[in-house]
């Protein structure tokens, strides 16, 4: 392959993929939030003794064994209260193992929870 | 009814006798760029692919189909074996022209598009067939994004094609970089609609030659997907082209038809089983 033939192929990619990368790049501000000491107290309400570390269990036991099937959805993308109903579907389908089932609703309602507060909050602000 | 369309239906049915309501199938949303979820352990999926493509600066028909079987091995490790199937003819007389090759790949997935900032996956392919003593390794590296209900994807592809003669071997280097977005839509618990664009520009070195030209294709996609089945379906014109100066010199039509069509469509569909 001669120079210009390189030349030819590179400014082609670039022109091509440093839009797309530059996309990529801004977007990868929304991942999947991981847990806080803050988080913690929020748990505790629903499960006393609730640690950081279990929290971040159910979520790296959430992304293991859900993302294969199908892209992960965000906690705030359904209410609290409607986490442990679609936990307990998926259950069977992602081949939990024991204990990941709790460990992976703890962490969407915790979460969800945390989410849905901030938005009444944010809401109350500014209805003031 | 066409031969073609026979073998077409004849795979429709033989798919819908699979879907598996029982779990989902990691489902896609492209028909060009790959994605970088990886299915669970012991999940396994079947794919059929078609690949219309059509017209080139002399009369071309060409379909390529591919029958895919997908295992997860570990997590975030998955492979397939499949097999692939093309048909084509270069003058509208002549008898149509069947080839077939096996290929295996491997993806290994990084980060997730969702958990993390950016999905990331590697990708290995090689491909074998009787056809010239055909030999194909593909590599690839995966990148995409969820943002809620839009799905981004940029893919960078290079691969080696090997043709083995009685007394010679020639090689054909292309590299490929394809971005997609598609925007999903949920109709239900399990119910997906998908509506986006791909783009994508495709050149050959030749071994001996270099740098023969560059096709650049884009057009838009629909996906669709309940529990346990998928499909996208894709219709890419070229839109624009690049050719080295032999070549522009032999073929000045302003696309880059000698190597590439003028159109292409993708059908894919998965089933999990």
């Amino acid at each position: 392959m001669t120079p210009r033939g390189w030349m030819n192929t590179m400014q082609t990619m670039l022109r091509f993929a440093l839009p797309s990368v530059a996309v990529l790049g801004l977007a990868a501000c929304a991942t999947l939030p991981h847990a806080s000491a803050l988080d913690v107290s929020l748990a505790e309400q629903r499960w006393p003794g609730t640690t950081v570390a279990q929290l971040e269990a159910g979520r790296q036991a959430y992304v293991a064994r859900c993302s294969g099937c199908h892209n992960l959805h965000l906690p705030d993308e359904k209410a609290p209260e409607a986490w442990p109903e679609t936990v307990a579907e998926m259950e069977k389908d992602a081949h939990l193992r024991p204990g990941e089932r709790e460990l992976i609703e703890r962490y969407l309602v915790t979460m969800s929870t945390k989410s849905h507060a901030a938005g009444a909050a944010a809401s109350a602000k500014s209805a003031h | 009814m066409t031969s073609w369309c026979k073998t077409l239906v004849a795979w429709g049915v033989g798919a819908l006798a699979l879907i598996s309501s029982v779990a989902a199938a990691n489902e896609r949303h492209f028909a060009w760029n790959y994605e970088s979820a990886t299915l669970t352990p012991g999940a396994r999926e079947l794919e059929l692919w078609v690949t219309p493509r059509l017209d080139r600066d002399s009369f071309y028909q060409r379909a390529d189909q591919r029958l895919e079987v997908e295992l997860g091995l570990a997590e975030r490790l998955q492979t397939s074996v499949y097999f692939n199937f093309n048909l084509w003819r270069t003058d509208p007389d002549a008898k149509v022209v069947f080839t077939w090759s096996i290929s295996n790949e491997w993806k290994l997935k990084l980060l997730d598009p969702v958990a993390d900032p950016v999905g990331l996956a590697v990708y290995g392919e090689v491909t074998g067939g009787p056809a010239d003593g055909l030999l194909e390794l593909e590599a690839k590296l995966i990148l995409d994004k969820q943002l809620g209900p839009l799905l981004l994807a940029f893919n960078a592809t290079g691969e080696e094609d090997f043709t083995f003669g009685a007394t010679s071997t020639s090689t054909l280097t292309e590299v490929i970089g394809t971005a997609g977005a598609t925007y999903l839509f949920r109709l239900g618990e399990d119910t997906q609609l998908g509506v986006g664009a791909e783009v994508r520009s495709e050149s050959f070195f030749a071994g001996d030659t270099g740098y023969r030209g560059t096709a650049f294709y884009a057009g838009p996609q629909v996906t669709f997907a309940v529990k346990g089945f998928w499909a996208v379906l894709s219709f890419q014109p070229q839109f624009a082209g690049n050719k080295s100066a032999a070549m522009a010199a032999s073929y000045p039509d302003p696309l880059e038809l000698h190597d590439h069509e003028r159109y292409q469509a993708r059908l894919l569909a998965g089933i999990h089983f």
